[in-house]
């Protein structure tokens, strides 16, 4: 027996209609517009950093490196006081396209755990871009367990450090390590096939490690040095470098920007910049230093 | 929470209980007739069984345990037992004034691979209880069609409309805008906390022994609870009561083995399936092809036993176990390890008492985990993670009359939620989340009159992380239009202590994170309405609306770094959202011509501090359109062709628009911070697949079933897009990654 459908199946497929021809398109698109990025990072107790102002490209184009903003631009570095009140004054100067230092003369350095200011005014845009760096105290290398292993045949490179310190968190540190030699000495096997050294590049840097991942006694923190943070045998320089609120947000957004544990595949989020005005980096961080000499192993 | 909702929930529970128990101690000249319906092939009981009444605008469900009861006028009655599956079953009964009576009902499965039967007289029924929102998965119909993909139980729900499935490559289940972790996934009543294998491509449920698989897609009952979304609870079956039978498969991927039978008291069940990719992977190495895994296998194992503890007594035991475990080599020196698996075993103690009233009492537990490990020479980077689940429940029914149905229990249990990092056996980062828990819940069942039923619910439940105790009322209306057509409106708030960290493509990596103190449990209000009928003797429809909020959803920050040494609070962010959609579900079941079409429309977004400066995006899985066309057509005594289309519109993703290089001064290379458009702003094309099989089936040497079956995955070859690779360096490009090409298939299947 044939049945007719109801009233509501009618109301149902006139909702059905409704949504399909109003549902579409609920979100706007984005296009591309070229961006000056701000580029800064000091270095507690040495010489105010440069600035470097450079140019986004679209992608679809050769990014190329070193494509700076040849516009004018008013750069200014400020010392804040407790109260967020501006201390002193250092204005920059234009010394090549989209580079802007400050006069090493004057003998300014980073102070650490006090707090900067950068602006960058854009004549020509009206753009004002600024942001703020904690710079975080300083720290030392005070004992070397191992600084001279056979790459993966024992226990690894060993240190002991002082602890660094940032106001209201456990201090965060990236371990760097640049060869010294990398013309006479071969890459680790992780790296030889990687395409990440190209000629000139010499250093690679691990994530940021909490303080919390060392294992700490009497104030000091011992540190296991990571052997895939090893790209080069020879002599190598190992740098610590503790790390502020910026620098902290900007490499873990960069480092899992394109893939994360919960990332979908192919999904990408934004980088975290701590910036106004447009997208950069001014960042700060304090430095200890290592010396080490890795050797190959040899077959039998 | 509101508690003038919690509290006019609660008076209209006890009106209800007040106005059922005044029915029980009523007297009039109706007479009571009630039953028990059970599968004539296992002589297992068939619960939700639809009873329905010849020239009665409303229809019954049989409880679990498949026990009905009607009270009638005096008279003749034609009663018809319908459950998707079965042949029907009709009783006439003479229903005298005052007096009980039984009648019990035995469906034989319907042969639905020769089904060009049409039951005469017993046109599909509105089912009230099972109504829009609610559905039985056609699993025996889809495995009947032979198909690699869709024989698999998430698979076949995901062709369910307000199902979404993410890809070619994940059987997670996106139910009506939820992720994977929305949705309650219960085996015999335990929790299953990562019911997947081959990271995700298969589920664990061994097609072979799902006996019934019901799907709640949102507004579920009372008697559920822990998930903000829907429920799918996968029964298995209990063993073949009348005789001893089993099956052995052999293939490329797995093999499989069941074993069920009576014994003395009762009836066991024992099946094993483990994949069987040794050899191909065997010779893909001596081919030196690269990306081979050292090993690679995955297994499950079901057991189950019912005893007969006497006429009212019925105990089951059951056993689950599965594990996934691979060892693939980076390079020389590097080399990484995955394991993953559940397990779960549960006791059940059913007993009825006079029919009428029946309780179940069980113990369950459950555990997950998985171990991924990177070595890297003397050095390792391990993670431990584990959920461990340890429960109770008491749950009583009772039927004091036709009209009414009241249905209570109470659950206890322990979850813990574990997870270790560490390197080179130091622990860098340890969480042990312990929770006791607690959950009650009413529900009550009520018909008004002869067109309306109303379904009533309360579920409390308590957690001692954080004590957070939660109310959740439910509400479901039933209208009859006629006795073949329904409509039902819903509205419930669901809560959800746990969260699960997915990438969404592989589930090994898939860690559960427990609600705690500052980390409150995600809560959800959901309204649906539907519509259902039957018309020109063998269709179904059904159409309904939903819309749901999601308030309070923690996610792990994907940026998040290292985690030693931070609060667990500081470890998360937390999201808001919504969901709506419009679902139509048409189907056939018998005739030379079977199969369904289901269609949904729908959005869903949601919102964080974190991301997109608080503004409403699309999530990934937001999808406008989504189309399924299943088809059947037997073509003569020996041929059936099949068919699946698929349709979606496409899914959202976010569209790098530009970077800058950097020289950096920590590292000298030169990373490119990516700058990208608005979060989910862009679409990829809109998906569609079509798959098709033809089958050739008779009998070898006259003696043995035989079947041969041609089948084509992905027909005209349509090159889905699954996401975009962009590459940064100094020659930006963007490569489409694809999913499924065309993949031919050939089986033959002897049945003995």
């Amino acid at each position: 027996m044939a049945m007719k459908l109801g009233k509501p199946f009618y109301y149902l497929a006139f909702l059905c209609l409704l949504m399909a021809t109003k549902g579409c398109d609920l979100y706007e698109i984005e296009e591309y517009e070229g961006e000056v990025f701000v580029y800064s990072q000091m270095t507690a107790m040495d010489p105010l950093p440069r600035v470097e102002l450079l140019m986004t490209s679209p992608h679809g184009e050769d990014f190329a490196p070193n494509k700076m903003f040849d516009g004018e631009a008013d750069v200014t570095v400020y010392l804040l006081d407790q109260q967020g009140g501006r201390e002193a004054e250092y204005n920059y100067h234009n010394s090549r396209e989209g580079r802007y230092t400050y006069p090493q003369e004057n003998g300014n350095m980073a102070r650490p755990l006090r707090t900067y200011e950068l602006v960058v005014k854009l004549p020509e845009s009206g753009k004002v871009i600024s942001s703020f760096t904690t710079v975080p105290d300083t720290f030392r290398v005070v004992h070397t367990v191992r600084d001279t292993v056979t790459f993966m045949q024992a226990d690894p490179l060993e240190y002991h450090l002082t602890e660094s310190a940032y106001p209201g968190r456990q201090a965060h540190y990236m371990l760097a390590t640049k060869s010294l030699d990398a013309e006479n000495h071969g890459l680790t096997p992780k790296y030889e096939s990687s395409d990440l050294f190209r000629p000139g590049f010499t250093h690679i840097r691990s994530e940021i490690t909490n303080q919390a991942a060392f294992k700490n006694q009497s104030s000091l923190i011992m540190v296991p040095y990571p052997w895939d943070n090893i790209a080069h045998y020879g002599p190598n320089q190992l740098l610590f470098h503790a790390i502020d609120d910026n620098m902290y947000d900007f490499y873990r957004t960069l480092d899992h920007q394109t893939g994360s544990q919960n990332l979908a595949p192919g999904e990408i989020r934004g980088i975290k910049y701590n910036t106004k005005g447009g997208p950069g980096l001014f960042g700060s961080m304090a430095t200890a230093t290592a010396n080490a000499y890795i050797y190959k192993a040899t077959k039998d | 929470m509101n508690y003038r909702t919690v509290l006019i929930a609660l008076l209209t529970l006890v009106f209800f209980m007040a106005n059922s128990l005044a029915h029980a101690s009523q007297s009039d000249t109706k007479g009571r007739v009630y039953g028990y319906i059970t599968d004539a092939a296992s002589g297992e009981a068939l619960g939700a069984t639809n009873v329905q009444v010849a020239n009665m605008s409303s229809s019954r469900s049989a409880n679990s345990e498949g026990y009905y009861e009607l009270r009638l006028e005096p008279g003749v009655h034609t009663i018809t037992f319908t459950y998707l599956g079965f042949e029907a079953w009709q009783e006439e009964v003479d229903v005298l004034p005052n007096q009980s009576q039984q009648v019990d009902a035995i469906l034989f499965p319907a042969d639905i691979l020769l089904a060009d039967l049409v039951v005469e007289g017993a046109p599909v029924m509105a089912r009230s209880l099972t109504g829009p929102g609610t559905m039985d998965v056609p699993m025996e119909y889809l495995n009947s069609m032979g198909s690699a993909l869709h024989s698999d139980v998430f698979r076949s729900i995901q062709l369910m409309p307000g199902v979404m499935a993410s890809s070619d490559f994940s059987s997670g289940l996106h139910v009506r805008g939820g992720s994977p972790d929305q949705t309650l996934i219960l085996v015999d009543g335990v929790t299953v906390y990562n019911p997947t294998h081959f990271y995700g491509f298969f589920s664990t449920f061994n097609p072979d022994i799902v006996e019934s698989v019901t799907l709640h897609k949102g507004v579920y009952p009372a008697a559920y609870g822990g998930r903000l979304g829907s429920v799918v609870d996968v029964r298995n079956s209990r063993g073949d009561t009348k005789q001893t039978g089993g099956s052995v498969s052999l293939g490329l991927l797995s093999s499989r083995a069941t074993l069920q039978g009576p014994h003395s008291t009762g009836s066991y069940m024992l099946a094993f399936r483990r994949s069987t990719l040794e050899p191909t992977l065997s010779v893909l190495r001596s081919m030196e092809e690269e990306n081979i895994p050292d090993h690679f296998h995955f297994y499950d194992l079901n057991a189950s036993m019912q005893i007969d503890a006497g006429p009212d007594d019925n105990i089951n035991l059951s056993l689950y176990n599965s594990m996934d475990n691979l060892s693939y080599p980076l390079n020389d020196m590097q080399n990484f390890t995955l394991r993953y698996g559940n397990q779960t075993g549960a006791v059940n103690w059913d007993r009825n008492y006079s029919g009428r009233l029946s309780s179940s009492v069980s113990f369950s537990a459950s555990r997950y985990f998985n171990s991924p490990a990177f070595g890297y020479g003397r050095q390792t980077a391990a993670k431990d993670n584990r959920v461990e689940d340890y429960s109770g429940r008491v749950g009583m029914e009772w039927v004091p009359n036709g009209r009414s149905q009241l249905m209570a229990g109470v659950s206890a249990g322990h979850i813990s939620f574990n997870m270790i990092e560490g390197n080179n056996d130091i622990n860098t980062f340890s969480s042990h989340i312990a929770n006791a828990y607690t959950a009650g819940y009413l529900q009550a069942n009520r018909q008004l009159g002869e067109r309306w039923q109303l379904n009533a619910g309360l579920r409390g439940s308590w957690y001692s992380n954080g004590n957070y105790l939660r109310m959740e009322p439910r509400l479901t209306v039933d209208y009859s239009l006629t006795s073949r057509s329904a409509i039902k409106a819903s509205a419930g708030r669901y809560y959800q202590f746990a969260s699960l960290i997915t990438s969404e493509s592989i589930s090994g990596f898939d860690v559960w994170l427990s609600t705690a103190e500052n980390v409150p449990p995600s809560y959800s209000n959901q309204y649906s309405l539907g519509y259902k009928t039957g018309f020109l003797d063998s269709y179904e429809l059904e159409a309904g609306a939903y819309y749901r909020t999601m308030h309070d959803m923690f996610e792990l920050d994907p940026f998040g770094g290292d985690p030693s040494g931070k609060p667990y609070e500081d470890l998360f962010y937390f999201e808001e959202g919504f969901a709506a959609g419009l679902e139509v579900f048409l189907s056939r079941y018998t005739g030379w011509f079977t199969g369904f079409m289901s269609y949904t429309l729908g959005t869903t977004q949601k919102r964080s501090p974190q991301v997109n400066d608080n503004l409403f995006y699309p999530h990934n899985y937001d999808r406008l359109h989504d189309l399924n066309v299943v088809a059947k057509v037997r073509l003569s005594d020996h041929w059936e062709f099949s068919s699946v289309f698929s349709y979606g519109s496409g899914q959202p993703y976010t569209q790098p628009l530009g970077g800058v290089v950097l020289n950096d001064i920590v590292e000298r290379s030169r990373p490119v911070p990516v700058i990208v458009g608005g979060v989910n702003a862009n679409r990829l094309p809109a998906y569609h697949r079509l798959d098709a099989g033809i089958t050739r089936s008779g009998r070898l040497f006259n003696k043995v079933a035989s079947e041969l079956r041609l089948e084509v995955v992905n027909v005209y070859s349509r090159r889905n897009v699954w996401f975009y690779n962009y590459s940064f360096d100094e020659e930006s490009a963007k490569t489409a990654v694809t999913m499924l090409p065309v993949i031919p298939s050939l089986t033959y299947t002897l049945s003995f």
